[in-house]
């Protein structure tokens, strides 16, 4: 049976086997719908951090975190400094390290399972990419479903569009590039603004070969997990999806202009 | 230590550089390193350029900062031994396994972790710290408070960066540019999408790019809570941008050290700099939090600048008469400025140019042209002739 960890957003969480569920907590995150406080978090759940913490952030999580502990099983995040407060603190939580885009290869994937619980994979990687680093590899899982944050920004870029133009201020925005005719949307909040992929992420072609599966439905709603489950298992096709770089491997040398050779 | 830091795209730029006041460079190699399309260093390169580096006691730092994918991996522990081989002082890392590599073998360099890793508190430094980390290189958006505290807890070697272009995102959280053109900014094909257009429905058009760094104000402040290491942008940039910017800094740290900077010095400083540059600069992130000013929404022009007039390649002492190279157009009559390594900003008005067989002529104006110009005072191989800019 596989193994979800699911960012609900506002969707309610139905208990199902097999599924936990990420709460994001307040002032812990970026780009998400729903925050909630930690005495709003149900116990036994896992908690999701994926802002970069300044120094404000890291004293207040360190100390909340037998909070935390008495409460929660484990936490995702995204900067390492959790992970090293987990480690003075001598605690007994799983850390999870999820960063959006660190974790590319099979090295740097098992190096940092000497250090955190478990990891999750890159999404900016290609199927074969992932395969490779999965497929033997215990405790590293990867993102399912969701849409694919591209860009994190610690500055309000929404408020501050709003401002220079004298415009209504919005938390969310759709962002359309149009020579590319590509779509985004960013979300914001104190802490910054994320720039998300507008189509959902399906890495389907990764089930079965990862520990463990997230799934962001943060800005889907749906009428129930279980049968969101089911339907993403039984491999109907989603609407308006991309399988994001697991069929678009990416390039970083250009190729030499005419008449121009390359060292 | 202080310590200015600059950047070299390739061996011309590395020595000017530190011919103009850095302390120290970081450069890339042909691998392994951001900036992938940038004209980068060989492993001779880097033999050469550590040999010139430690000529003048000064320090050469490699860039090994991808985030690596497993097809980029081949060569890399032979490359960090040759490396340490050639005895560069520090390599500059984002991704994890390498320095896991370098703890794990036992390589013996020295390990400073990127900006790309986006550090800008103390837990993490210290992750880093335990796996034999040196230095951070802390994130563009710490506050001075937050490096305050990262230096109280750690007393890590801290560095900033104090000048140059900015990413919008958190550096390394990027991914527009894989998405849209293909290029992975995170080895090095950043294609700057940020400074691309975009749409909201009938919204007004824009574009999210950054203002740039200029940290004049604050360097006095900065050295106070402990930053170690003052580190301009820049790679692809020109010798003359180089030149300009890395004096300009070099000048006004040693005030500060000597106590002789004055809010004169830094609204000059402040003047030379934003000529050089192609956009405007705001201090960011380090007394307050960035709004819409700090911010460029709407297509901007670039003017390309045109100041430097020649480099310097020889001073005939007996005859005094320079020979130049010209970089942009010039006429008997102008009035120009020298400055150099060991010369002070030096108002010079042209009364006859030769071209390189003794004739006279009145325009210097073929690109990389060589002439001679009869100056009075002495100046020397890598000086520069520019535009006069300002009274002081």
């Amino acid at each position: 049976m596989n193994k979800y960890f699911i960012l609900a957003g506002d969707n309610a969480q139905e208990k199902v086997e097999g599924v936990h569920f990420l709460f994001p907590l307040k002032s812990f995150c970026v780009g998400v719908k729903k925050e909630y406080e930690l005495d709003e978090i149900a116990e036994g759940s896992y908690l999701y951090m994926n802002r970069i913490l300044d120094e404000e952030a890291i004293e207040n999580l360190e100390s909340q975190i037998q909070a935390i502990e008495k409460k929660c099983k484990g936490i995702f995040f995204e900067d390492l400094g959790v992970l090293q407060i987990l480690e003075e603190k001598n605690s007994s939580l799983e850390s999870i390290f999820m960063p959006s885009h660190m974790i590319c290869s099979k090295e740097s994937a098992k190096s940092f399972l000497k250090e955190a619980s478990k990891v999750v994979l890159s999404p900016d990687i290609t199927l074969e990419e992932s395969k490779f680093i999965l497929d033997g590899t215990q405790n590293i899982g990867v993102l399912l479903y969701g849409h694919l944050p591209f860009m994190y920004s610690r500055r309000t870029l929404l408020k501050n569009y709003a401002k220079n133009f004298e415009l209504e201020e919005v938390k969310t925005m759709m962002i359309d590039e149009n020579i590319h005719q590509k779509r985004f949307f960013a979300v914001e909040n104190d802490y910054g603004t994320v720039i998300y992929d507008s189509k959902v992420y399906d890495g389907r072609e990764l089930l079965g070969h990862a520990s463990f599966y997230v799934i962001s439905l943060e800005f889907e709603h749906i009428k129930s997990i279980k049968e969101f489950l089911k339907e993403l298992e039984s491999g109907k096709e989603i609407e308006d999806s991309t399988t994001g770089f697991l069929h678009q491997k990416t390039i970083y040398k250009l190729p030499p202009k005419k008449g121009e050779q390359h060292d | 230590m202080i310590e200015l830091l600059a950047p070299a795209g390739d061996i011309e730029k590395l020595k000017f550089a530190l011919l103009y006041g850095a302390d120290a460079v970081y450069i890339g190699g042909q691998n392994f390193s951001l900036r992938a399309n940038a004209k980068n260093f060989s492993l001779e390169d880097i033999k050469e350029a550590v040999e010139f580096a430690h000529s003048l006691n000064k320090r050469v730092y490699v860039t090994v900062n991808i985030v690596f994918h497993d097809e980029d991996l081949s060569g890399l522990e032979q490359y960090l031994k040759e490396l340490s081989l050639i005895k560069v002082d520090a390599i500059i890392v984002s991704d994890f396994y390498v320095i896991k590599l370098i703890e794990d073998k036992k390589i013996p360099l020295e390990v400073h972790v990127s900006t790309q890793a986006s550090t800008l508190n103390s837990a993490a430094a210290k992750f880093y710290q335990k796996h034999g980390v040196k230095r951070i290189v802390l994130a563009r958006e710490a506050s001075k408070e937050n490096i305050q505290k990262i230096k109280e807890k750690t007393g890590l070697d801290l560095e900033c960066f104090v000048h140059g272009a900015m990413c919008t995102s958190i550096s390394g959280r990027c991914v527009l540019s894989n998405s849209l053109t293909n290029r992975d900014a995170n080895r090095g094909g950043c294609a700057q999408i940020c400074r691309w257009t975009f749409q909201s429905e009938n919204k007004p058009v824009f574009s999210m790019t950054s203002k740039d760094l200029n940290m004049v104000a604050h360097i006095e402040s900065m050295i106070d809570i402990g930053v170690n290491s003052f580190k301009v942008e820049g790679r692809m940039r020109g010798i003359y941008y180089i030149a300009t910017v890395i004096i300009s800094y070099r000048k006004m740290i040693d005030k500060v050290l000597n106590h002789t900077l004055t809010i004169e010095d830094q609204q000059h400083y402040l003047k030379v700099l934003n000529r050089v540059a192609n956009r405007e600069s705001k201090d960011q992130f380090y007394k307050n939090f960035p709004d819409e000013t700090d911010q460029y929404f709407l297509g901007r022009e670039e003017v390309s600048n045109q100041d430097f007039l020649g480099l310097v390649l020889d001073y005939d002492e007996e005859h005094k008469i320079a020979l130049i190279e010209q970089r942009n157009y010039f006429k008997v009559g102008d009035i120009v400025e020298f400055f150099g390594p060991n010369l002070e900003v030096s108002e010079y008005q042209i009364q006859e140019i030769q071209d390189e067989k003794g004739t006279k002529i009145e325009v210097a104006n073929h690109p990389n042209m060589i002439v001679r110009l009869p100056i009075g005072f002495k100046v020397q191989k890598y000086d520069m002739m520019r535009i006069k800019m300002f009274d002081k």
